[in-house]
């Protein structure tokens, strides 16, 4: 199990790792392209801005959002290039498309696609010619154990989306919460829109995240995403160059529910005080903006704008 | 969601302020004013017929409609917990028999709360079975639980009335029905289109409660209901907001009923924003790009009421996503 402190942060400092473990014959000369290891026989692939998950054990491979047909190609061809070992599953975190299209090129050679019951019962409703139809599906909890490796998958609710699905990682310790928990620290929302949060049980399904990451002795979460990491972050801190790092520290998490929590209270607040406009933002002004100004991504005007999102649950429930 | 009814806050902490009478005995010169101090003419509440025994309650921007049988009331959403009891009383005023059915149009608690004094009556709530779970998965005590659930199809029988409810898939909620007056055939919609304009920009382009990837299928279905049943009038979940052609701002429209018209159209701009967003993706746009590149090329500009440049880049991004992502 890799300790999140000595994770590498960057694809360069990956590069340096894989160098200084290049003498164990245990360990491949190199990666594949685009390709980063997070722990013994945990992978990331990275396409297009994406992060998607995969697990390389002795008897076949687990691998999590296949993206979209192209992106899937060049992840079957990074997988060839670690095991000779088939792709046995491929299992869907959620069921927005541009994480879930292409997974073809692993059915074709016999993987089994595992999704939560109600991205299959969204496959149906808005079928996607390009999504193939999982074959396993699961109501709150599932595990897919190969070679000595397990991916724990659980529902814990509407969160984002209305199928989200937690991985965990085993015996690694790992933990991804695609598109909602981004290393290398807790942050806003990329589309301040926020048209995929579910405000009537996103509180609960953080709970219940940080729960079971105790449960599952977790030491690091894992990002679904690359985004751009600015120089000299708000602590000062220097991530960058240029790209986020594939983990962080599971204190993110609570961070990450933390933000979510100081979103519903400042509405609570608002709501209260009468700082509601007869349009549904919260006043500008009168938001207290310090609990905010940590986190990455902190645009100060864009905070009416989700809290908007929460107005309406107040007021109608969902 | 309408597009004016945020107004409801506003009115409602005027009343609460100035200590205005909301007993619902008052005399309808006793109706307090629904938006006090500006020339807007509309009392906090009314009761219109809009057909043989069939009325149209009002409550600020909010409406409800029931139907008087000969065996009792069928009633619709009850609005709010202000809002209830004064649909009560309203009610008492046309016919002393017992509500017997509350139907639910959807879940959102700003049109379901306030059943409470018709449950104490005795009456039997009716909602979608995805209603009755969303309300039991965040349940909310002034919003009665409901005792009659169904699936795609429920009609409510009282005396010599009827009311069918249609559920044509997820919409705006994921519950939300669409409910034919039988004897009128007058169609009552909430919060998904509201006459006389089908093509009224969103008044929140994020479009956050709504379901915008079967919208287009919803309204088809929706269309064929009102071609079927030879549907001419569509009555309103809401107190119509439209833009004052000289000014664009926010107007109420006056009027409780409208042609069916409204469905067509709306299916006509559910698929053009749709659509819009789609082509300008595959002519190879990037998705940060494509708001931008719809709002320059003006499109639908001269379609939508109430169109405003900023409004359309929220929706095309939220139309961009949908695009991308399937919801």
């Amino acid at each position: 199990m890799m300790n999140s402190s000595s994770m590498p942060r960057t694809l360069a400092g990956l590069a340096v790792a894989w160098l200084l473990n290049a003498c164990s014959p245990a360990t491949p000369p190199s990666l594949p392209a685009h390709t980063e290891q997070i722990g013994d026989g945990v992978y990331l692939f990275q396409s297009g801005g994406h992060r998607s998950l995969f697990l390389v054990t002795a008897e076949g491979v687990i691998v999590t959002d296949p993206l979209n047909a192209a992106a899937a190609r060049e992840y079957r061809a990074a997988i060839a290039e670690l095991t000779d070992q088939p792709v046995k599953y491929v299992v869907y975190s959620h069921y927005h498309w541009d994480r879930v299209a292409g997974a073809e090129v692993f059915t074709g050679e016999g993987a089994q696609v595992v999704a939560q019951e109600g991205c299959v019962e969204r496959f149906v409703d808005n079928p996607n010619p390009a999504v193939v139809m999982p074959v396993i599906s699961f109501s709150d909890e599932y595990q897919l154990s190969l070679g000595g490796q397990s991916l724990n998958l659980y529902y814990l609710g509407p969160s984002h989306g209305d199928c989200l699905t937690v991985f965990v990682a085993q015996p690694s310790g790992l933990m991804q919460i695609v598109d909602l928990v981004e290393p290398p620290r807790a942050s806003f929302p990329a589309d301040r829109n926020v048209p995929y949060v579910r405000p009537h049980n996103l509180r609960q399904f953080f709970a219940a995240a940080l729960e079971r990451a105790t449960a599952e002795g977790i030491t690091a979460v894992v990002a679904s995403h690359v985004r751009p990491v600015a120089e000299g972050n708000n602590d000062g801190d220097k991530v960058g160059p240029l790209q986020s790092p594939p983990t962080a520290p599971v204190a993110i998490m609570a961070e990450q529910a933390r933000f979510w929590n100081e979103i519903y209270s400042a509405v609570e607040t608002a709501r209260n005080e009468g700082n509601v406009g007869i349009d549904s933002f919260v006043k500008l002004k009168t938001i207290d903006t310090a609990p905010f100004e940590p986190f990455d991504g902190y645009r100060k005007e864009d905070l009416p704008i989700i809290m908007r999102r929460f107005v309406g649950f107040y007021d109608m429930g969902r | 969601m309408s597009l004016i009814y945020r107004v409801l806050p506003t009115a409602l902490m005027y009343i609460l302020m100035c200590g205005l009478p909301l007993a619902a005995t008052a005399a309808e010169d006793e109706v307090p004013l629904l938006m006090p101090g500006t020339k807007m003419p509309f009392k906090l509440w009314e009761t219109e017929q809009v057909a043989e025994n069939v009325y149209a309650f009002r409550y600020s921007f909010y409406r409800a409609i029931f139907i008087v049988t000969d065996e009792g009331v069928i009633a619709t959403d009850p609005l709010s917990v202000e809002a209830g009891p004064v649909m009560l009383a309203e009610i008492r005023k046309i016919t002393e028999l017992p509500v017997k059915f509350v139907a639910y149009s959807h879940s959102h608690w700003d049109h379901a709360a306030g059943g409470q004094v018709f449950k104490d009556e005795g009456a039997t709530f009716v909602a979608q079975q995805r209603c009755a779970a969303n309300l039991i998965e965040n349940p909310n005590p002034a919003v009665v639980t409901p005792d009659i659930t169904y699936d795609d199809y429920y009609k409510i029988e009282l005396g010599d009335q009827s009311l069918e409810m249609f559920y044509f898939g997820p919409s705006h909620d994921n519950c939300l029905v669409v409910m034919l007056i039988n004897s009128s055939n007058q169609l009552f919609l909430t919060d998904i289109a509201n006459p006389p304009n089908g093509w009224a920009m969103f008044y929140n382009p994020a479009i956050s409660e709504d379901r915008p990837w079967h919208m287009v299928r919803f309204f088809t279905q929706l269309q064929n209901l009102v071609e079927t049943r030879e549907i001419e009038t569509v009555i309103g979940g809401h107190m119509s907001g439209s833009f004052d052609p000289v000014t664009n701002r926010p107007t109420i429209v006056k009027g409780t009923t409208g042609p069916a018209a409204v469905v067509q159209q709306r299916l006509e701009f559910w698929t053009a924003i749709t659509a819009a967003a789609a082509a300008e993706l595959a002519a190879g746009t990037p998705p940060d790009e494509v708001p931008d590149r719809i709002v320059e090329q003006g499109l639908l500009a001269d379609q939508i009421s109430g169109y405003d440049p900023k409004k359309m880049r929220i929706l095309m991004r939220r139309m961009t996503s949908l695009a991308l992502t399937g919801e």
